[in-house]
């Protein structure tokens, strides 16, 4: 799977720290998030989707091999 | 996911129980440590009469009434399985669901490792010498799921 939410996040200006605060877990799991080594749960896929204000699909895109 | 973990504030204490063990261990391994206090004699038995004794294990009324011996190897399995499930087993302070997939990692390494060494000295190592291999299982699990779970914390921490 990849995700944009290394651009939704610099296009919100916020740093990994502001968004792992927003949404209540840790910087090293955005870290981990944005460079595809950990994908997050439903719930924590729509947190991020409602505070960048687009849908869960413009974040995270399956790739062939998912 | 929510693990069952308990609260943080046991996460320092766990760790230092751990470690009086785990010393503990190493020394009594090396030089059979039993201080004079911790002696008990329960019963009419003669002192040390409970290593003798054979076979019959837990049936041949080998529990604490009716045999005698030193506390202190108690004291270290207490301190190591007590003080490593707390540190393992404590919330971050900041735990989330990432971490349970760290955690679930370490877990399974810790079973497969675990087994895959009972495999291995099931097959090599007989006689009295696998009661060794018993004793240290009490406590290998524990010791692997720890290793592997600060090692991807580390890890974690560094990134």
């Amino acid at each position: 799977m990849k995700n944009t939410v290394k651009v939704e996040r610099a296009k919100k200006d916020m740093t990994q720290q502001d968004l792992a605060v927003a949404i209540g877990v840790s910087r090293q799991t955005i870290n981990a998030i944005e460079k595809n080594k950990y994908v997050p749960s439903t719930k924590l896929a729509l947190k991020m989707a409602k505070l960048f204000g687009a849908s869960v699909e413009e974040l995270f895109e399956l790739e062939n091999e998912d | 996911m929510q693990l069952p973990l308990i609260s943080n504030k046991y996460k320092r204490l766990g760790m230092l129980l751990f470690s009086i063990g785990l010393i503990l261990g190493i020394i009594y391994m090396y030089d059979n440590f039993e201080p004079n206090f911790l002696q008990y004699n329960f019963g009419n038995h003669k002192l040390k009469m409970n290593e003798d004794s054979g076979v019959g294990g837990l049936f041949s009324g080998n529990f604490l009434w009716g045999s005698a011996g030193n506390f202190m190897d108690e004291i270290i399995v207490l301190l190591v399985i007590l003080g490593g499930c707390l540190w393992g087993f404590s919330r971050e302070k900041e735990e989330d669901e990432y971490l349970s997939q760290i955690r679930l990692n370490a877990l399974t390494w810790a079973f497969l490792i675990n087994y895959l060494l009972v495999i291995l000295c099931t097959i090599f190592i007989y006689d009295f010498w696998y009661l060794d291999v018993l004793i240290f299982n009490v406590v290998t699990p524990l010791i692997i799921f720890l290793s592997r779970y600060n090692f991807l914390l580390i890890k974690l921490k560094k990134s």
